[in-house]
């Protein structure tokens, strides 16, 4: 996440120095890069899941508790893993909606746009869905299940520093 | 922060960095997948061919509202986040990307176990008129809270500018192209 805010969000000192698209997917597809080799890793109990994985692997069934636990991380894991990945894609969403304020937009950036940021964009919405997902499923799970999201005063706790 | 300007929340990393929270997660996604709608409504529709449908995606915001309620019932911030998701629907709703039967079906449970709160039943009305017809975007529409609540709280004026601008000429260059995906 220090990478991305780093190089994607100019260190989030508040001094937009927009770039242009080649220039921000350039540094993108690099911080995607160290984020699948990151991914690749992962010891294989603590893998990235799929939405379904997520949904499928998680049942009451399963009476072990350090396998339990082990879900439970790797479900928290998963939801941090597509929020960064939200927030690495986010610059393409920010730059075709910049447009719509440019009447003057060069022509080859927004075509550079349309023909790559297509990905991100498609990426965003899917790692959207997929964390609306899990936390739906969460919340209107009943018994273990419910415990996948873990504690609630942490997200209380951040809640509170959110709204400060 | 939360209250803070529509697109100056997508815009800002700091969101992420303080709210690593799954009612943080939750409205972040939605905030997200709300403007790659409003990209998806106008973009290259060729290029865009292997997005998730329009439906999956409106269900996903509903089911983001729904989910918001359910995470930290009572807790002001989360309730704030959760009316904020319920106006950008409506916005979805008046460009005719029509709120599901399930959607509707809840919003008129909650309207009935809210008997006191008029801005809500409003909401269930306004909602229930625009699936039928396609009311245009204007500030002064967009300032009436069906919530009866100052809507200002939850938007800043360049929201507003930002929204009718994108929805009163679409992406330059990109009018064109199919814009079915609306």
């Amino acid at each position: 996440m220090w990478s991305i805010i780093d190089s994607l969000y100019g260190q989030n000192i508040n001094c937009d120095q927009s770039s242009g698209v080649g220039d921000t997917i350039a540094r993108l597809f690099n911080t995607e890069r160290e984020l699948i080799d990151w991914e690749r890793a992962l010891p294989r109990n603590l893998r990235i899941w799929s939405s379904q994985d997520v949904l499928d692997n998680t049942n009451d069934t399963v009476t072990n508790e350090n396998v339990r636990n082990e879900n439970r991380l790797a479900t928290i894991l998963t939801l941090r893993y597509l929020n960064v990945r939200l927030l690495l894609h986010r610059p393409i969403l920010i730059k075709f909606l910049d447009t719509s304020g440019k009447a003057d937009e060069d022509c080859h950036e927004l075509t550079l746009l349309q023909k790559i940021g297509s990905n991100s964009i498609q990426l965003s919405m899917q790692s959207a869905i997929d964390i609306i997902s899990i936390v739906h499923a969460a919340v209107h799970a009943t018994g273990r299940k419910r415990e996948l999201l873990g504690a609630w005063w942490f997200s209380l706790y951040y809640s509170t520093i959110s709204h400060i | 922060m939360l209250g803070g300007s529509l697109y100056t929340t997508v815009r800002s990393p700091i969101y992420n960095l303080v709210t690593c929270t799954h009612d943080g997660l939750a409205f972040n996604a939605a905030l997200v997948l709300f403007g790659c709608l409003l990209v998806c409504r106008t973009a290259n529709r060729t290029a865009l061919a292997t997005l998730p449908t329009k439906e999956s995606a409106k269900t996903s915001l509903e089911n983001a509202v729904e989910a918001l309620g359910v995470l930290d019932h009572g807790n002001r911030m989360v309730e704030r986040c959760c009316h904020y998701l319920k106006q950008l629907i409506s916005v979805l709703d008046s460009l005719g990307m029509r709120v599901s039967p399930q959607y509707l079906t809840r919003l008129t449970r909650e309207t009935e176990s809210a008997q006191s709160t008029e801005g809500i039943k409003q909401q269930a009305r306004t909602i229930y008129a625009s699936s039928d017809t396609r009311p245009p975007i204007s500030t002064a529409c967009l300032h009436q809270s069906p919530l009866a609540m100052d809507f200002g709280e939850f938007m800043l004026e360049s929201d507003f500018d930002f929204l009718n601008h994108h929805f009163g000429s679409g992406i330059p260059g990109m009018e064109a192209f199919d814009t079915s995906y609306g």
